[in-house]
């Protein structure tokens, strides 16, 4: 199963869902901001490498971090370098090593995010309850669509209490998961932890297990999905 | 110059006309075409006829979907006009264009359905940071790896010629390599510049076929050219920290006679 997490917009908080959506699925998150990385990365060969051919995408595979990952180096040259359409063949090189991946797409519509979809089976939409961000998570459903990515739930980031999920539920056409806004995601992050390994019982924890069990279900029910 | 296209053995009444004209500037002639509609909307394949390659329209630096070597395809609208205009290094002519195939379309949502990776990379543009955003490597960088993390190491331990992403041992495991790292990056240097030197020998339209299928399309053959610019840039790097490294072999003449005695 390939997943691709995309949302349009930076900065709503895409690498965190990846991360964390990877983690409760026992997934290995691929890291495809070819420019702007940033989950963890660590020293070896990372997705720069595989797509100018220069390593093996399951080799490249870190198994040592808390979620396994396939970084992806954060040069200019190293983003020039390499054949961005070899994602696709990477990706699924890793699926058929570990059963489950998830893409962590850049923000933009350009080929780097069309890519992810393109390979994807379906796709989580990662936006904030901000007008601009919604704008943009619409488009970015919108070539998901047309790049036969179906999308299995919208995550809303960093709510308040005064949020309204039926009307983005709405917007963009699939159940809506939220997560609240709290401090304790970011510093997770940044330590490279699951939120759910440093805040076991908050209620950003019990988001993403939800978030990772609607997609579990849902996927697992098409046919084609081992 | 406007013709009448007629599709099939002329006698039907699917016709596309179109009106092609093709004059030069400095070398380089501009073909443009505008396609009329007969009250059906047809799919259309534009052949270019003239002595040279086809430079179509591009954006993000990839060719504008229907655009590739030989022409374009594309839907002629049922009532409309579909202007074109590409350009080429060839002699103009009186006929610099012409139509092969005329079919009726229906108006499906599918055809718009990407073709493949390289369909979408195509449609969406290419990722890749410009050219003038990447930093130039110089001939002091002592890390001469892709991706330009800081090297810490200080000179005394610098004893490696050079080092490749997947030699680094503070990483994973399993990183033993076959052969040694300098030799494979070489090697594959002298793949690329293979291939870029058979696009460059090409003498010929069918040459030129040949060549960019065997390099696996237009756009890979693009970025071969383009690694092997950043290729010889790393290669000329190379090459002055070896000769500078040479030189204070050279020029270092250790007492060691001297030392001997004093221990």
């Amino acid at each position: 199963m390939i997943l691709a997490v995309t949302g349009g917009k930076g900065g709503v908080g895409k690498s965190t869902v990846a991360y964390n959506l990877a983690a409760g699925l026992d997934a290995v998150v691929v890291d495809g901001d070819l420019g702007m990385a940033d989950l963890p990365a660590s020293r070896g060969p990372d997705l720069h490498d595989v797509l100018a051919d220069r390593a093996d995408p399951v080799e490249a595979v870190r198994e040592e971090t808390p979620v396994s990952i396939l970084p992806c180096g954060r040069t200019l040259a190293g983003a020039r370098a390499g054949d961005p359409t070899a994602l696709v063949a990477a990706v699924e090189a890793v699926e058929r090593a570990y059963g489950t991946v998830v893409v962590d797409s850049p923000a933009g519509l350009r080929a780097d995010v069309g890519l992810p979809l393109y390979v994807a089976d379906a796709c989580v939409v990662v936006t904030t309850p901000a007008r601009p961000a919604l704008t943009d998570a619409v488009r970015v459903r919108e070539l998901a669509r047309e790049l036969d990515a179906g999308l299995v739930r919208v995550v809303v980031n960093r709510v308040d209490d005064a949020f309204d999920a039926d009307s983005v539920a709405d917007l963009l056409g699939a159940p809506v998961v939220t997560v609240p806004d709290d401090d304790a995601v970011a510093r997770a992050q940044a330590t490279g932890q699951p939120v759910c390994q440093s805040v076991p019982d908050s209620p950003v924890c019990a988001a993403f297990e939800a978030l990772a069990g609607a997609v579990e279900r849902e996927l697992r029910r098409q046919p084609h999905v081992e | 110059m406007a013709r009448v296209f007629k599709s099939g053995d002329g006698t039907t009444l699917a016709m596309v006309s179109i009106d092609a004209t093709a004059r030069t500037i400095d070398g380089v002639t501009l073909v443009t075409v505008h396609l009329t509609g007969d009250g059906v909307a047809r799919r259309i394949r534009l052949v270019h006829r003239l002595d040279g390659p086809v430079w179509p329209p591009r954006r993000e630096g990839e060719p504008e979907p229907g655009w590739d070597e030989t022409g374009y395809e594309g839907i002629v609208p049922a009532d409309g006009t579909l202007a074109l205009g590409y350009a080429t290094p060839a002699p103009p002519d009186e006929e610099p264009v012409s139509v092969e195939a005329a079919t009726p379309v229906r108006s499906d949502p599918d055809s718009t359905a990407v073709d493949g990776p390289a369909g979408v990379l195509q449609r969406l543009g290419e990722p890749a940071p410009p050219r003038d955003a990447v930093p130039l490597p110089t001939a002091d960088d002592h890390d001469l790896r892709v991706d330009g993390e800081p090297d810490n190491r200080s000179e005394t331990d610098a004893d490696v010629p050079t080092r490749s992403k997947c030699d680094d041992d503070t990483g994973t495991d399993g990183d033993e390599l076959p052969t040694d790292p300098v030799t494979e990056w070489f090697d594959r240097v002298e793949q690329r510049v293979a291939t870029v030197e058979r696009l460059d020998a090409i003498e010929s339209v069918p040459d030129a076929t040949a060549a960019v299928r065997s390099a696996g399309g237009l756009a890979p053959a693009r970025r071969a050219h383009r690694a092997t610019e950043a290729d010889r840039r790393r290669l000329l790097a190379v090459a002055d920290r070896a000769e500078r490294l040479a030189a204070r072999i050279e020029t270092a003449d250790p007492p060691l006679a001297t030392l001997e005695r004093l221990r």
